[in-house]
């Protein structure tokens, strides 16, 4: 009625006079008021659908079976009414398409017109309009869900503003303390140490050390990478905290009250159905590119494990334990601190973790949406195909995660992170399997801690005096040993060094009795070609320089191999004295001779490495020939301590002659061969691809451009003097020339570079290892390699298969390999070590590697078998 | 202890016999909607599984009515699912009723609301669970004194109840193990402990041996029943296990499908069975464990000194023996009719010399069970009181005819039952 009403007095505004009766009729017979009927109607059927469309769920929920039916079938019927309707309407003509229409005598062109039944023009439209009434829902049969999403968008950015800055504080103030006000501006050391606390306190020493270890090697990467190595940390910790702060709580609650959880629970459906490329727009489209939306969304990715867990926890607490506390009388408050929360700790950590291995997973779709971190890095490494950037930043990327995972993970699961990943994410939507598994993994270790029996008192069998003196011996060649390591190993130039450094080729120290002056001003005949040495005006003398087995310039990794099994067999031989057997079964005799045999190899190496033919003037310092003499000794004490101790294996050995290992160790052997007849090295440095001939033709074409060059400044000088004489056509001639001159010049210097750098591209220098100008290293592997061909066979049990006989004697061969496995290990980590990317060791290294472990690994097993006799009581030890 | 507990003794003592806890009309019913159709359901009578049937709902107790004593040993007792667990459950309000009121002291439990039912679950009762229900992260000591704990009570008062409620059941060594590193025996008496720690006047005890082995059940039953005689507390007791029921209750309370069907002492439970289920139950029970003496035993009637054995033996005729007693009333000596006929056949009348003085006594409390070897020889057995006067005279057939008799009148049970 009020509709009509207001009709009436909008028709009666422009002729004011006659009943209002009339006024009505006109309003309802004019042919406008049609339309709005229409209109009107149109409007009320989709209120009636979309009251239809509510109305079902609203039923559903309120009313009990019957009024369910009703409600759905009645609200089904209507809408369909309803839109049937509608659709039965006609409908005004719409005629779209290149069209002429005349309107009001005059021809027009409608690419979309609106047309009235008769066919005359109402509307013309350049746009799209292909509905006159504009209802794409039931007019189109579409739903514009992206528009209704966009005006929503719109509608929260012109109205919530405010509120999307509160949402946005916390997460913005968190990182902005934790990450750039906190862990960027601590040096990489306490951040170390704080990580080392933690780990020690949350899971042990072990785990403390190792995390710290890891992040130490973070750290030495450089600052670059420490920086972001401390945005990844510090936005991992943000989003597990903020993960932490709402997640526990939801849990709580939804374990708590069940109406809550029929809430949350499909909500985690979503969050965990929907992939994150998805829910990714609207948080930068709200919140921006950077950390804040980077959190977010891994928050959403993260979240719902720790929720589901949680409130699996507190369910799982067995019901009468809660009845207890509230039977005697502990308010709700107490339940859930005192025995709920407790009880649901285990549960609650594997959903942390779960939370954690998320998050570390999600570090780079954070890195693509703008945040920094180690996942930029990587980012940038790929785009740029910077593969230094790459490796670097995927090695701290990886030790991070390693690092984050050990710290947060429970002590039932010990597969590796990887492992743990692919699980987390394969049970991201089911989390409560991986509780289950962590549960029957407990309960199996409670039950074969219930199981074991106390031992029976035992100790190890005491040191013989015998034995203590070889073991002094041995300790005493290891000390020796490193005190070698202080003293001269190369003198004047890097024995392995210079392989890779031309630097280290002369590290004498020139000495001048007259004057350092610039070479060019002595040498004034020179081509003045801008050469800055500095010359001695005097006589020149050398200084000798020596430097010590693990000093950088002139030094190797021999040393500092050396320096480890130097020192593991000090340890060995400490704690045999003091508290013999209880150190790791490595660290027992045969440990020793291993650890002796290696020492001695790597020395000994060091000194049948030949140095390359440019570092003529290198002279072998005294500290290997006493490293060299220690090793002999420490050796020595080791057989002997071998020889003499009480070892016994814990299961028999098989009593037959084990061809295996004799077949491993030729096939060792043949290894070698192909070792010796392969590259060791691979030199594409300049300076040693240009040979002499190639020398004196790269020095011919730069003298040819140097007097070009000169000639062509000449001729300007010249034609500059012509000129001011006025001499022009002269000049001209000269100008010609010069340019003439000049282009000489650079197709000179053109065929300079293009010869350097062709042989630069094809003629690396490969040495192989019996070359008597490569290192030779190959030689003696090959040598060493032979001579286990004869050791082995008392090892196998040729000579009797008495169990001490073959221990021995595996104990030597494992020695002698473990040595031919460490040079060229020295070798390669030497190379890398000088970090010059134009020389690099070769596959000859590595194949005498891999020979060297088969020979130690074909004795390895036989080694592991033995162990320190016992002592039970008063039964004496069955000294061997 | 020895002042909380006397006071205790002599506060339980004083007040023995009126009602502590009383339940009137309860029902429960659990579901979404307890109070609608099931409700009227259960209220007209409709067995348990047609209602759950028509509703949907399952019925927890239907129209229970019973009231415990102070200082008595009540027994509910019934298989799983007949809703002894949710009626002991309705003491504490653990559970809310559907309907009727539960009464402790006169309080009605299920009014109470917040800090009031904190406070009345703290001072009254105490529960001990099947399960033991442990809070396993706490040692023992803490476990014990849980209780005190919610009650803000300082810690070192606190241990000095644990210690006390904990040496009380023999687990004072024991204070500062994990309750995992106990067996399951031990658990359960820590679980007793923290009942008895903060002195309540009523244990709660739900199935408290039920998942103990059958020789630690006995063991454990005889310590509480010391322990009660030590500290009179009132105990409403739940068991599936009727030997458990008749052994310890005083009064035992027989129900089925969440209502009850007999209440009485064990005797009368054993001897009269309500109906045909309480009688299916009590036929596997071994009557001669529960049926006593003096519920058996005759009058006494003893022989004087003096008379003469022709006399006794007409006294003696259609039973085993009766006894001389001394002035004090303590019998000395027994006639048995065989003994007197073979004096009597060598020509003697004197009775002296037809009696002998090897016969067995027993109290009238002891059960059938313990005079299987005494009823064998075939003799009268002196019933005698704690001063030794005789009061009663058990002849051993008595004995067989009395447990035939209960066995008789079960089957009858059964065969109404099954017919």
């Amino acid at each position: 009625m009020s509709a009509i009403a207001l009709l009436g007095q909008a028709n009666g505004a422009e002729e004011d006079t006659g009943h209002f009766i009339d006024q009505f009729v006109d309003a309802v017979t004019a042919p406008e008021a049609g339309d709005r009927v229409v209109d009107w109607a149109t409007t009320g059927i989709e209120w009636a659908v979309v009251i239809a469309l509510f109305a079902i769920p609203v039923l559903m929920v309120i009313g009990g079976m019957r009024t369910r039916r009703w409600g759905i079938a009645g609200g089904g019927l209507l809408a369909l009414l309803a839109v049937l309707w509608y659709r039965t309407r006609p409908k005004e003509l719409i005629a779209s398409g290149q069209r002429k229409f005349s309107q009001e005598g005059e021809p027009i062109d409608c690419v979309n017109a609106i047309v009235d039944e008769s066919g005359e023009l109402l509307e013309c439209s350049s746009g799209l309009v292909s509905q006159v009434r504009q209802n794409t829902v039931l007019d189109q049969w579409t739903i514009p869900v992206g528009d209704w999403g966009e005006q929503t968008v719109r509608w929260v950015e012109n109205n919530l503003d405010e509120t999307l800055q509160v949402i946005e504080w916390p997460f913005a103030r968190l990182l902005d303390l934790i990450v750039d006000q906190w862990l960027v501006q601590m040096s990489w050391i306490t951040v170390c140490l704080l990580v080392f606390a933690i780990g020690w306190l949350v899971r042990g020493f072990v785990v403390g050390a190792m995390s710290a270890t890891a992040l130490v090697a973070c750290g030495l990467l450089g600052a670059e990478y420490w920086v972001e190595t401390a945005r990844t940390l510090g936005f991992i910790a943000v989003a597990v905290l903020l993960c932490v702060i709402v997640g526990i709580p939801i849990g709580v609650l939804c374990g708590r009250v069940d109406g809550a959880w029929t809430v949350v629970r499909p909500v985690l459906d979503a969050m965990q159905v929907v992939h994150s490329f998805v829910y990714m727009l609207p948080f930068i489209y709200f919140f921006g590119i950077g950390f804040v939306s980077a959190t977010m969304v891994t928050m959403t990715f993260a979240l719902p494990p720790l929720i589901r867990l949680t409130n699996l926890g507190i369910r799982q607490v067995p019901e009468d334990v809660v009845e207890a506390a509230r039977a005697y009388g502990a308010p709700e408050r107490r339940v859930l601190f005192d025995v709920q929360l407790p009880l649901a700790r285990p549960a609650i950590m594997t959903g942390l973790n779960q939370t954690l291995l998320l998050s570390i997973s999600m570090l780079g779709i954070a890195a693509i949406m703008g945040a920094g971190g180690l996942g930029r890095l990587l980012y940038q490494g790929i785009q740029n195909q910077d593969i230094a950037l790459g490796v670097s930043g995927g090695l701290a990327f990886f030790l991070v995660a390693v690092v984050l995972d050990r710290i947060s993970q429970t002590d039932a699961d010990r597969s590796n992170l990887i492992s743990r990943i692919v699980t987390a994410w394969s049970n991201r939507r089911t989390p409560e399997r991986l509780l289950e598994a962590a549960q029957s993994a407990a309960n199996e270790k409670a039950s074969k801690l219930a199981e074991e029996p106390d031992p029976p008192a035992e100790e190890f069998a005491s040191a013989s005096r015998r034995e203590r003196i070889s073991v002094v011996v041995a300790g005493l060649g290891a000390l020796v040993m490193l005190l070698a390591l202080l003293l001269p190993w190369s003198v004047d130039a890097g024995r392995v060094s210079a392989w890779a450094r031309f630097d280290d080729a002369d590290l004498r120290t020139e000495q001048c009795t007259g004057e350092w002056v610039d070479a060019a001003q002595l040498d004034s005949q020179g081509a003045g070609g801008g050469s800055s040495e500095l010359a001695c005006t005097g006589e020149t003398r050398y200084l000798s320089n020596s430097f010590n087995g693990v000093s950088p310039s002139g030094g190797s990794w021999y040393g500092i191999f050396m320096a480890g099994l130097a020192v593991s067999l000090l340890w060995s031989a400490a704690m045999m004295l003091i508290r013999p057997g209880q150190t790791p079964p490595w660290f027992g005799p045969h440990g020793a001779m291993l650890f002796a045999s290696g020492s001695l190899g790597l020395s000994l190496a060091f000194l049948l490495t030949n140095p390359p033919s440019i570092a003529a003037v290198h002279t072998t310092g005294i500290g290997v020939w006493i490293a060299i003499a220690a090793g002999l000794v420490a050796v020595t004490g080791a057989v002997a301590w071998l020889w003499c101790a009480p070892m016994t294996a814990r299961r028999p050995l098989s009593a037959r002659i084990g061809w295996g290992r004799l077949a491993g160790c030729t096939f060792a052997v043949l290894l070698l061969v192909i070792g010796i007849y392969s590259g060791w090295s691979y030199d594409t440095r300049e300076g040693s691809v240009i040979g002499p001939e190639l020398q004196t033709e790269l020095d011919a074409l730069e003298v040819e451009a140097r007097a070009w060059a000169r000639e062509s400044q000449e001729l300007a000088a010249q034609a500059e003097a012509e000129e001011a004489a006025g001499n022009l056509a002269r000049a001209e001639e000269l100008r010609n020339a010069e340019i003439e001159a000049k282009s000489n010049e650079s197709a000179a210097s053109n065929e300079f570079t293009t010869k350097r750098s062709e042989a630069q591209r094809k003629g690396d220098v490969i040495f192989n290892g019996y070359q008597s100008d490569g290192s030779r290293l190959g030689i003696w592997t090959l040598l060493a390699g032979l001579a286990t061909l004869g050791l082995v066979l008392p090892a196998i049990g040729m000579f009797g298969i008495d169990e001490g006989r073959r221990y021995r004697w595996s104990t030597v061969v494992g020695g002698v390999g473990l040595a031919i496995a460490l040079a060229p290990a020295g070798w390669i980590a030497s190379i890398s070590r000088v970090a010059e990317v134009n020389f690099v060791s070769g596959v000859g290294a590595v194949v005498a590697m891999a020979a060297g472990a088969t020979i130690f690994a074909s004795s390895r097993a036989t080694l592991a078998e033995f162990e320190r006799n016992k002592v039970y009581g008063d039964i004496p030890a069955n000294a061997d | 202890m020895s002042d909380d507990a006397a006071n205790g003794q002599s506060k339980g003592a004083a007040a023995d016999g009126d009602e502590i806890i009383r339940l009137n009309d309860v029902y429960k019913i659990f579901g979404p909607q307890p109070r609608g159709r099931a409700f009227e359901l259960a209220r007209s009578g409709v067995p348990k599984n047609d209602v759950q049937r028509l509703s949907g709902h399952v019925v927890g107790l239907t129209d229970v009515n019973f009231s415990v004593k102070r200082g008595e040993i009540f027994v509910v007792m019934g298989l799983s699912g007949s809703g002894k667990s949710t009626a002991i459950r309705m003491v504490n309000k653990l559970y809310d009723v559907t309907h009727g009121e539960v009464l402790v002291d006169g309080t009605d439990v299920q009014k109470l609301e917040g800090t009031d039912l904190q406070a009345f679950r703290r001072q009254k009762m105490g529960m001990v669970f099947q399960h033991f229900a442990l809070f396993p992260h706490r040692s023992v000591i803490d476990n014990v004194g849980y209780g005190l704990k919610v009650q803000r009570v300082d810690r070192s008062d606190r241990n000095d109840a644990s210690m006390r409620a904990l040496s009380l059941v023999g687990l004072a060594a024991f204070a500062d193990h994990r309750p995992a590193q106990l067996s399951g025996g031990m658990q359960q008496r820590v679980g007793l402990a923290r009942a008895l720690a903060s002195d309540p006047d009523i244990l709660l005890m739900d199935e408290a041996f039920s998942a103990l082995d059958p020789l630690i059940r006995r063991q454990m039953q005889d310590e509480m029943m010391e322990i009660q005689d030590e500290v009179h507390k009132t105990i409403l007791f739940i068991t599936h296990d009727l030997n458990e029921a008749l052994r310890i209750g005083d009064r035992v309370c027989i129900m089925k499908d969440g209502a009850v069907v007999q209440i009485g002492t064990p005797e009368e439970i054993l001897t009269e069975p309500a109906t045909g289920y309480v009688a299916e139950f009590v036929q596997d029970v071994d009557q001669g464990r529960v049926i006593k003496v003096h519920e058996v035993m005759t009058e006494p009637r003893p022989i004087p000194a003096d008379m003469s054995l022709s006399d006794a033996l007409t006294l003696c005729q259609d039973i085993a023996g009766r006894f001389c007693c001394d002035t004090d009333g303590r019998p000395i000596s027994l006639l048995t009719a065989a003994d007197g006929l073979r004096a009597r056949s060598m020509g003697s009348n004197d009775l002296a010399k037809a009696l002998r003085s090897d016969f067995d006594r027993c109290s009238p409390d002891a059960t059938l069970n313990e005079l299987y070897a005494s009823a064998g020889r075939g003799l009268s057995i002196a019933v005698v009181d704690d001063s030794g006067k005789l009061i009663g005279n058990l002849d051993p057939r008595l004995i067989m005819e009395e447990m035939g008799r209960v066995e008789g009148l079960i089957e009858g049970f059964e065969r109404e039952v099954f017919m």
